[in-house]
């Protein structure tokens, strides 16, 4: 295939990422530094959204909302995606409908979801206190309390985990039986095994999957918190994404959501320069 | 030092029976070459072995003890794979230490140093599999089984991904090896040069029976059946039923091997040749008799014979084989 058809074959693809992503990635850096309110002409305003944001409580207790689910929802997303991955990774009978079954709350679209959770996570007839009673444990008001609240939009997130959860049975299933039965020989037991032969083995993909949902985890939690708890219980749920929904759309400050939009870009490039760094330091890939 | 004994060992999945009540001893340092067609079950006698495959019926003994119930690593065995199965996330030093560090075992720096020097990869100690040729990953797997020390070595088809020349030169490794060492071996193959040539002793299996069990030499010249003798050695023996072009009593069926098959201008079978292979040393003949069978004729180098010469051969009386028509067991 020549230079010219490849090309050719791109361009639809190509014309795509710039029109959506490209441009508007282009009009959100420039207006970071402009006072849009999409009612009058954009005019440049220096540092001004910058000086802004550093001195925005707001913001910081946005970021601090959106750090801590980021903190509980990817080592948990991650935790259940490895476990369920490799509990069904080995052929058993019925295990495709555990696959199935595993994969499925990822179709739901996130709104159904929400919805779903809400009645779920409703602290008088919602089926989780149900259980929690009969078990005899505390019913908190999930979503009326702050950690009640994070607690549950991390719950939530942990049943979209299909892609995650497919990648790393996958993976798993790369990996030769051959050495599971040299580790036997060498006196390997299943949990030797694990720790020895598949998470080392699996790490790369690992690795590539907790940047993944580091990234994703940032992004895609506006539907639940606009649907569970519309950012609250005091901001406790305040997520950026929902922070800059509010700025450029709510309050017409379009200048001001696309540097939030920037910072956020930072935050998200420096927990990723942390987890590679992390990597490096422990060794994680050979 | 350590015998080795399978006592009617059977292994069926559902309705396929891979081993149907083999019996095997193999005597303390010695090295037994288990060979058979793909299929054969000999592959899933050695997993047996090694505990990997619980045998459905039948025991495992190690000595005098029995350790059909016990783990693959409480019975003292280690095992070469085909693939090798090394580690590729480990270094060549790990891969080797692996099995004294799971078990926290005494001097596992100096064992593993031991066995590197031994087979030459002291200088890629540091490497990972990926960077080392096929001969040095199978001497890796070596090394890793030694150093476990273990009562029986098992090997699968260790030489199988190798090429050629160096399939030759591994072979005379590991035979050197064994001798020197002195451990109780099975060595599975489907080749049957290292068949012929490694073991002190050579079992045919085949439908998950054995079928015979000898030195080489004995397997190859008297062979126990008709499978056997149709198994060992290449190209195939010339069968014909008796009465046939080979004589022989009705009800039988006659083997001669292609090397017993002499040109002789004054022979009794003629033969027309198709096909003349030159292998340098030798040569073989294919040709074909009166009664449209085709037989190998096995002759000496710089054949003068062409395709489309008739020849005559006669058969060396000494060593023809008869076996029973009906069950292919070998007829004194």
């Amino acid at each position: 295939m020549t230079t010219r058809s490849a090309w050719r074959f791109l361009a639809p693809y190509a014309t795509g990422t710039l029109l959506l992503v490209v441009v508007p990635a282009a009009l959100t850096f420039g207006y970071a530094f402009t006072d849009h309110t999409g009612l009058a002409t954009p005019r440049f305003n220096g540092l001004a959204n910058l000086r802004r944001l550093t001195a925005d409580p707001l913001f910081f207790a946005s970021l601090r909302a959106s750090l801590i689910h980021v903190a509980l929802a990817v080592p948990l997303r991650l935790l259940v995606a490895t476990g369920l991955g490799l509990l069904l990774a080995a052929p058993r009978r019925g295990g495709r409908w555990y696959r199935a079954a595993v994969y499925l709350p990822t179709v739901i679209p996130d709104v159904a979801l929400a919805l779903l959770f809400l009645w779920v996570l409703n602290p008088l007839y919602g089926p989780l206190n149900q259980v929690l009673g009969l078990l005899g444990l505390p019913q908190p008001t999930w979503l009326g309390t702050v950690w009640g609240a994070r607690a549950g939009v991390a719950m939530m997130a942990l049943f979209p985990i299909g892609e995650a959860f497919l990648v790393v049975l996958a993976t798993r299933r790369q990996i030769s039986p051959r050495l599971y039965e040299a580790a036997a020989l060498d006196g390997c037991g299943p949990w030797q095994q694990l720790r020895r032969i598949t998470l080392p083995l699996m790490a790369p993909v690992l690795v590539l999957l907790a940047v993944r949902d580091t990234v994703m985890t940032l992004q895609f939690n506006f539907v639940p918190a606009y649907i569970l708890t519309d950012g609250g219980p005091t901001n406790a749920t305040l997520y950026l994404p929902i922070y800059i929904f509010d700025q450029a759309f709510e309050f017409l400050g379009f200048g001001y959501g696309a540097m939030i939009t920037l910072g956020m870009l930072a935050i998200t490039a420096a927990l990723i320069v942390l987890q590679v760094l992390l990597v490096r330091r422990w060794r994680v890939l050979r | 030092m350590t015998q080795l004994s399978l006592r009617q060992v059977a292994v069926r999945y559902g309705d396929v029976v891979a081993l149907d009540g083999l019996d095997l001893e193999i005597a303390s340092g010695e090295l037994l070459v288990l060979v058979g067609p793909s299929g054969s079950g000999k592959s899933t006698a050695l997993r047996v072995i090694a505990g990997l495959q619980r045998p459905s019926a039948g025991r495992v003994l190690l000595g005098d003890r029995d350790v059909t119930d016990l783990p693959p690593h409480r019975r003292g065995v280690a095992m070469v794979f085909q693939d090798y199965a090394l580690y590729p996330h480990l270094t060549v030093r790990e891969n080797v230490a692996f099995g004294l560090r799971v078990r926290r075992e005494p001097r596992s720096d100096e064992r593993v140093a031991d066995a590197a020097r031994l087979l030459d990869l002291t200088d890629v100690l540091d490497r990972y599999p990926d960077q080392l040729s096929g001969g040095q990953q199978q001497r890796v797997a070596l090394a890793r089984a030694m150093v476990r020390e273990p009562a029986v070595y098992l090997m699968d088809e260790p030489l199988s991904n190798l090429d050629a020349q160096l399939r030759l030169s591994a072979r005379a490794d590991i035979v050197e090896l064994h001798r020197r060492l002195g451990t109780t071996t099975v060595y599975v193959t489907h080749d049957q040069a290292e068949a012929m040539t490694m073991g002190d002793r050579v079992a045919v299996v085949a439908d998950g029976r054995l079928q015979q069990v000898g030195p080489p030499q004995q397997v190859y010249d008297e062979p126990a059946n008709r499978f056997v003798a149709g198994f060992i050695g290449g190209p195939q023996m010339n069968f014909a039923e008796g009465g046939g072009l080979l004589g022989g009593d009705a009800g039988t069926v006659v083997g001669v091997r292609p090397e017993d098959l002499l040109i002789d201008p004054s022979g009794d079978v003629p033969l027309d040749v198709t096909v003349v292979e030159s292998l340098g040393s030798e040569t073989i003949l294919a040709a074909t008799a009166n009664d449209g069978r085709r037989v190998s004729v096995r002759t000496g180098p710089r054949s003068p014979h062409r395709p489309g010469d008739r020849i005559t051969v006669r058969v060396d009386p000494r060593r023809r084989h008869v076996f029973d028509a009906s069950t292919g067991r070998r007829l004194p």
